[in-house]
């Protein structure tokens, strides 16, 4: 089943808001469109400026694009009443890109992961304690880290704890935003098989955003890269990038071994 | 920050809140702590020296001038404390109404905050005592008015500010909104500008609350207050300058130490 349906997304940051529009700016997004299946994980790769994050942001519902509409189980969400955005919120969370801002600095780690539960379950302080917990636990960060503060973390706990964060309500789809590059290898190969059985056992899907073709690769059902805010490719998982600028991307990746780089990199 | 500013920042915290707090505990127990009945005249006991029955003496009408200072205590701090609380809490609900709103709200709000704010304060709080009349309950009135307007504009910033952060959206993304939103992220975030700015301007509203009443338009006689206090005592500044000098340095010092506070807050961050 069609789980977000994303049609024809233009985004144009105004310089001022309300009455005084100036200078037109080429839009950062320009007739994005694509669907995503449920259970399904789509990959977004693309260079550092093309527009992942705010894709992301409007997927999310929090950034509303200049046209085009968002749906998400056949919803509009920009056009919803309340009601029906609270349900939606709960299906529909994120990992940000920059997992420290992300945080309220005032928190501590428990009240961070704590949140989500706070507005959609009826748990008890015990209960929130518990399942805060096993949500640390499932991201292999002690619990004892819970009445840290996020300063006090490092970069890869961070991204964790804002994994945890978004696996809180069982959610239907997560955007993750870069959200594991910011972790050791080992690491990243145990999130993404969690990541990969959470998608099985529960239907959970994904839009991986990254500039780690290979993460993507591993990740992802279907990737789609951008350029300069718009779709110039699609390919499923086993194909092979075919678009110029995918291709530049890809041969941005340091071969494994030194031997086989001098050749592509100093030429 | 290093540790010594920080640790100074504290000491100069600790010793400026101190002695206000003393200060408002004299003024909150000033009934019982009060020698004489502050507004008993007795023209025959005028102008007495400080003794241990009048501690301060006595003013041109025979009343306690100590017992009056006391009770002068209510009408300028605690008047300039019920102004601030009041008013900055009204300017966080309208404030943060119109930074998540956004819009034409917020356009509108804007302007007529500029026209509004074009007047400096005083011009503003006269035009509106000239509307209510003179007494002490329309310039709390008038001042509330205008620091309300002042403040609802600022923490409309502070607030737009952190609209675009990102554990903000983090927290609506989580599910977090309306009220919840404003006490669980925005305001405990905001607290340090906002508490330094609200205590910095009780000094402020002190010194206008004392110069309306200085020129008749506040409280009106026989309650004391200490602009009033001055302003009675100017008659007699030859004669005896400590009836102005009383009022006048307890002004002085009471704002000195709410600047003091707010910078050590500033600082602490
Ligand atoms: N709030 C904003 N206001 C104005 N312009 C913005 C805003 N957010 C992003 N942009 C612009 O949109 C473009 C795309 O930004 P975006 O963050 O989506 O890129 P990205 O693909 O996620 O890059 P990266 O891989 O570095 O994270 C950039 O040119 C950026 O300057
Ligand atoms: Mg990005």
């Amino acid at each position: 089943m069609t789980l977000l349906e994303v049609k024809n997304i233009e985004m144009q940051y105004a310089q001022r808001p309300f009455m005084f529009k100036r200078g037109q700016e080429a839009p950062v997004l320009q007739g994005v469109t694509f669907s995503l299946q449920e259970g399904e994980c789509l990959g977004i790769v693309g260079q550092s400026g093309s527009g992942k994050s705010t894709l992301g942001r409007i997927i999310l519902g929090i950034e509303r694009p200049t046209k085009g509409e968002v749906l998400f189980q056949g919803i509009n969400l920009y056009e919803t009443t309340s009601k029906h955005k609270k349900i939606i919120r709960r299906d529909l969370q994120a990992v940000f890109q920059n997992s420290y801002h992300s945080f309220n600095p005032k928190h501590t780690i428990f009240e961070i992961v704590e949140e989500p539960l706070l507005n959609f379950e009826q748990f008890s302080k015990t209960e929130r304690q518990h399942k805060v917990r096993e949500l640390l636990d499932c991201v292999e960060l002690e619990s004892t880290i819970a009445q840290k503060n996020p300063s006090q973390l490092s970069g890869g706990q961070q991204q964790r704890v804002n994994i945890a964060r978004a696996l809180a309500l069982n959610p239907k789809l997560i955007v993750l935003d870069e959200a594991i590059s910011s972790l050791d290898m080992i690491l990243q190969k145990h999130i993404i098989q969690l990541l990969q059985t959470l998608q099985k056992d529960m239907q959970l899907a994904y839009i991986f955003i990254s500039h780690d073709l290979q993460a993507t690769r591993y990740m992802s059902d279907r990737i789609v890269v951008m350029e300069h805010g718009q779709l110039v490719e699609e390919i499923g998982k086993d194909e092979a990038y075919k678009h110029p600028a995918s291709l530049e991307l890809y041969n941005a990746i340091l071969p494994s071994h030194p031997r086989e780089r001098t050749k592509k990199f100093f030429r | 920050m290093s540790l010594l500013r920080k640790e100074r920042a504290n000491v100069k915290r600790l010793f400026s809140l101190t002695i206000l707090l003393v200060i408002g505990l004299l003024g909150l127990f000033a009934p019982v702590l009060m020698p004489h009945d502050p507004l008993a005249v007795d023209i025959s006991k005028k102008f007495l020296a400080p003794s241990w029955d009048y501690p301060f003496g006595t003013d041109h009408l025979g009343r306690c001038v100590f017992s009056r200072m006391l009770l002068a205590i209510r009408y300028s701090l605690g008047s300039a404390l019920v102004i601030q609380i009041v008013a900055i809490l009204l300017a966080i609900l309208v404030g943060a109404f119109v930074a998540l709103k956004r819009g034409i709200v917020d356009y509108l709000f804007i302007r007529i905050c500029d026209i509004l704010l074009a007047f400096p304060t005083l011009v503003l709080a006269f035009g509106l005592l000239g509307l209510l009349g003179p007494s002490l309950k329309n310039v709390l009135i008038a001042l509330v008015f205008t620091q309300f307007i002042y403040y609802s504009r600022l923490i409309r910033g502070l607030f737009i500010g952190l609209n675009e952060k990102d554990f903000i959206q983090a927290a609506r993304i989580s599910g977090t909104s309306g009220i919840k939103l404003i006490i669980r992220h925005y305001i405990p975030n905001l607290l340090p500008p906002i508490v330094t700015i609200v205590v910095l301007d009780i000094g402020k509203v002190i010194l206008e609350i004392a110069g309306f009443s200085f020129i008749g338009l506040g409280v009106q006689a026989p309650i004391p207050e200490w602009g009033m206090m001055v302003n009675e005592g100017k008659q007699y500044i030859r004669q005896h300058p400590e009836l102005m000098l009383y009022p006048g340095l307890a002004i002085v010092l009471v704002v000195l130490l709410l600047n003091h506070l707010a910078s050590s807050f500033k600082k602490l961050g």
